[in-house]
């Protein structure tokens, strides 16, 4: 009897901390900072990192060889190339954030923004300064819809000191919640699964669950799926329907309109504050190029509507036109393999080159 | 918070324990009430402020009701089920109504524009709109007093278990077990417990792994096959059965855990031998609410055949709409009514129930009908019901991918028959003594957790 109340009221307390925690955002964010040190050294209870790929770790399928691929990018040093006369600024997100300085020619400076972080900055007006705004796909509906970014990558500077900057508000601001919905995490059921289970003493059922699935569904659990060809895993999120996010999902001429109007207003606007240009790339999701069965054709729509005035980086045809557009992603992985990114730096640094020249 | 997540394991096994360590009804029933308001805000916190008003109408409604005699009795009624039938028609109704009064103007060559508003709709609306009507309602009739305490009037329309997808339930049945104490039963807790494994089996295991191969052919009519479509019917019904029976599971063991009864929601609905006897089997707390509340009161079959008809007509088409604000649910809900009324001319419906070939006969015609109906229900638009049964009747090649493998197929289509005839042959959970009871709780986790399919699709019924 005195066992059983004790084990109740242990529960009661587990399941009240744990609510507790994952509704808020500022002590699961604290959690998570001391567990870094278990996940940094492997530790039982740290949480498991796949080497092998973000998709493999998620659907646990690490054992799969085929989806095995290891990350090796390998950027050509090109530090020395060029006149060092430009400024480059890469508003951008996962998919550049490995690519270090050195791999672009003509740079005096380069400043990564990864697109969640706010941040003010001046522009130098001796240099040409370059804004390259790049997204992934799955992204771009839920971002450039609106011009919320311009909330995020802040300048607070004079290019030119004939046609002063006239200093605007930001259209859109972060939303924080407020009120009621501080009360309702709505990541409260991953902030659960990561503070009770997340745990490398707890992978097993995990794993059990997932050689199941596969052996016998030809499956991946959760939010991963495998490739019609079964070479490839893919973000779920980027092949269902009815999901923003989804190469899949139907898109209305309305909202390419909207999208591109957004993109013209970022332009405009960051012109306006300095920059010599303002580019856009857009990443393809490994989905529109590996199995474009039912692709809404999201980036061909954006990159061809005649209303668009921003110039594109535009790696999607060349990824379309490829030989072998398998060999662009890695299998296990929502991200480009080398091959892709490099595509992509050669494309920039070509664009990078001709700046340098306009500058002199 | 739906029943098949993390949170909602979480937030039942807290409630649950701390429910039975208070001593006192009145702090079970204001801690099941609070517990109430954070699973109803975990959807949209807002609008608890609209059921909350819509509570308070009602309660003083159904003070007055009793208090007052003659006509003024009748103007309480009429006040309360106008709030109630004004919340859904504004926030339910509102946008489907005006969408039809744009495509009329549009065809008769004017062009109107009327404000559509820009709002959810408020999650299970339906369902305690409806249970907060049946208490006005007897308390009209005089089948039920008045409740003096606001608290259990509140935790009455807010009882999680039931808040969001029913059963709709009657306040004769629930309002007197919200206030007697009854002390923790560990042979009610296993039912519970069992029921709700038995649930999430549903859900998880059978429901949702449809769901791909339903998602898939609604989405590909014009590619898949006729063989494929007619499957993706036939599935649709299995995992709109297990989806929504599957909820009722859950509902009733977490009410069984705390020793409250809910009543039954379904009773094999696919082992019918005609459409009336299906609705006495799908639902049973919506047909019974129409029977009693609708039906009835307008005559019910006492006034003449055709009066008899126009009444079982009225009573489907409403119970169309109230599935949604969309013709596609009244076309459903217009069909099911005129097979009705098919069949009571028959007046046969039963006679074949001792040769087993008649029945089994028009059990699967019965189940064939309900399939191709379902298709309304399940389709965006009459257009794409239309051409999701033309593409089936024209039996032509395609894909013939439904978005599982053979080896799921083969194992979905075991799962659904070891599920009817577990339901059939052992209605009751393997729960004799303890042992069992572990065992079977272990194995159906391990099963849920293992075979389940985790994609966080809501129930289907959420929506209404």
């Amino acid at each position: 009897m005195l066992v059983k109340k004790i084990v109740a009221y242990l529960a009661v307390l587990t399941g009240t901390t744990a609510l507790v925690l994952a509704t808020s955002r500022t002590l699961s964010e604290q959690i998570e900072n001391c567990r870094s040190y278990a996940l940094n050294h492997d530790l039982w209870w740290g949480q498991q990192r796949g080497k092998w790929g973000d998709l493999t770790s998620m659907s646990y399928l690490d054992q799969v060889n085929k989806f095995c691929e290891p990350k090796s990018y390998d950027f050509k040093d090109l530090s020395n190339e060029g006149e060092k006369n430009i400024d480059l600024y890469l508003y951008g997100d996962s998919y550049v954030t490995e690519i270090p300085k050195g791999a672009f020619p003509c740079l005096d400076s380069f400043i990564f923004h990864f697109r969640y972080d706010t941040h003010e900055y001046t522009l130098n007006p001796a240099k040409r300064n370059i804004l390259i705004i790049e997204a992934s796909e799955r992204f771009v509906r839920e971002r450039f819809r609106t011009t919320g970014m311009l909330s995020n990558l802040k300048i607070d500077g004079y290019y030119d000191p004939l046609h002063p900057l006239e200093k605007k508000k930001p259209k859109a601001t972060a939303i924080t919640p407020s009120g009621f919905a501080t009360l309702f995490n709505p990541h409260i059921n991953q902030n659960l699964e990561y503070h009770l289970f997340n745990y490398n003493f707890l992978i097993y059922p995990r794993q059990l669950k997932a050689a199941l699935n596969f052996e016998l569904f030809n499956r991946a659990s959760g939010d991963v799926a495998i490739s019609d060809d079964g070479k490839y895993l893919f973000y779920k999120m980027t092949l269902a329907q009815g999901n923003i996010c989804s190469s899949y999902d139907r898109l209305a001429e309305k909202e390419v309109k909207t999208i591109v109007a957004s993109l013209d207003t970022i332009y405009d606007h960051y012109k306006q504050a300095g920059f010599a240009e303002v580019y856009f790339s857009v990443i393809p999701n490994p989905v529109s190029i590996l199995q474009p069965g039912w692709y809404n054709n999201l980036i061909p729509l954006i990159q061809n509507d005649p209303e668009l005035k921003v110039p594109f980086i535009d790696v999607y045809s060349l990824f379309k036109q490829h030989q072998q557009p398998a060999s662009l992603y890695r299998a296990g992985d929502t991200h480009w393999n080398n091959n892709g990114a490099q595509i992509w730096l050669q494309l920039v640094n070509e664009m990078l080159r001709k700046e340098s020249e306009k500058q002199k | 918070m739906t029943f098949n997540s993390l949170q909602f394991l979480v937030f039942f096994m807290v409630v649950t324990l701390w429910f039975f360590r208070m001593k006192q009804q009145k702090g079970r029933i204001l801690l099941l009430l609070l517990a109430s308001c954070y699973f109803y805000m975990s959807f949209i916190p807002e609008y608890i402020l609209i059921l909350g008003g819509t509570i308070a109408v009602d309660y003083f409604a159904g003070l007055l009701i009793e208090k007052k005699e003659g006509s003024a009795r009748k103007f309480w009624l009429v006040m309360s089920l106008i709030a109630n039938i004004g919340v859904l028609a504004v926030f339910k109704y509102y946008n489907f109504f005006i969408d039809n009064i744009h495509t009329g103007a549009l065809f008769f060559g004017k062009s109107v524009t009327l404000p559509i508003l820009k709002i959810a709709l408020p999650i299970g609306l339906s369902f305690h709109t409806f249970q907060a009507m049946s208490y006005t309602i007897e308390v009209y009739r005089k089948n039920q007093q008045a409740e003096r305490n606001f608290i259990v009037y509140a935790l009455y329309v807010m009882f999680y278990p039931q808040l969001v997808a029913g059963p709709i339930e009657r306040p004769q049945n629930i309002l007197a077990q919200l206030k007697e104490y009854r002390p923790y039963d560990w042979n009610n807790a296993k039912e519970g417990l069992s029921r709700m494994l038995w649930g999430f089996f549903k859900k998880v295991v059978v429901a949702d792994r449809l769901a791909m191969i339903t998602e898939r052919t609604y989405a590909h009519i014009h590619d898949s096959s006729s063989l494929a479509l007619f499957a993706g019917a036939v599935f649709y019904s299995f995992q709109i059965y297990c989806d929504f029976s599957g909820y009722s599971d859950i509902a009733l063991g977490a009410a069984k855990v705390m020793n409250i009864r809910l009543m039954e929601n379904f009773n094999q609905p696919y082992l019918s031998r005609g459409i009336s006897e299906f609705w006495s089997r799908w639902h049973i707390s919506l047909s019974s609410w129409f029977r009693d509340y609708v039906y009835i009161p307008l005559g019910g079959n006492r006034k003449g055949k055709l009066r008899h008809k126009l009444n079982v007509i009225v009573v489907f088409l409403l119970s169309g709409l109230w599935h949604g604000a969309n013709w596609t649910f009244v076309v459903w809900g217009l069909l099911h009514g005129l097979l009705v009324i098919l069949l009571i001319q028959r007046k046969k419906e039963n006679e074949g129930e001792k040769k087993p070939f008649i029945a089994i006969a028009r059990a699967i015609t019965s189940f064939m009908l309900v399939t191709f109906l379902w298709i309304f229900f399940r389709s965006e638009s009459i257009t794409a019901a239309w051409a999701y049964i033309t593409e089936i009747f024209r039996w032509h090649s395609g894909s013939n991918y439904i978005g599982i493998n053979r080896v799921e197929l083969l194992f979905s289509i075991v799962v659904i028959g070891l599920m009817l005839f577990r339901e059939k042959k052992m209605p009751e959970h393997f729960i004799k003594n303890d042992r069992s009871f572990y065992l079977y709780a272990l194995a159906m986790a391990a099963i849920c957790y293992l075979l389940g399919v985790f994609s966080e699709n809501q129930f289907i019924y959420f929506q209404f």
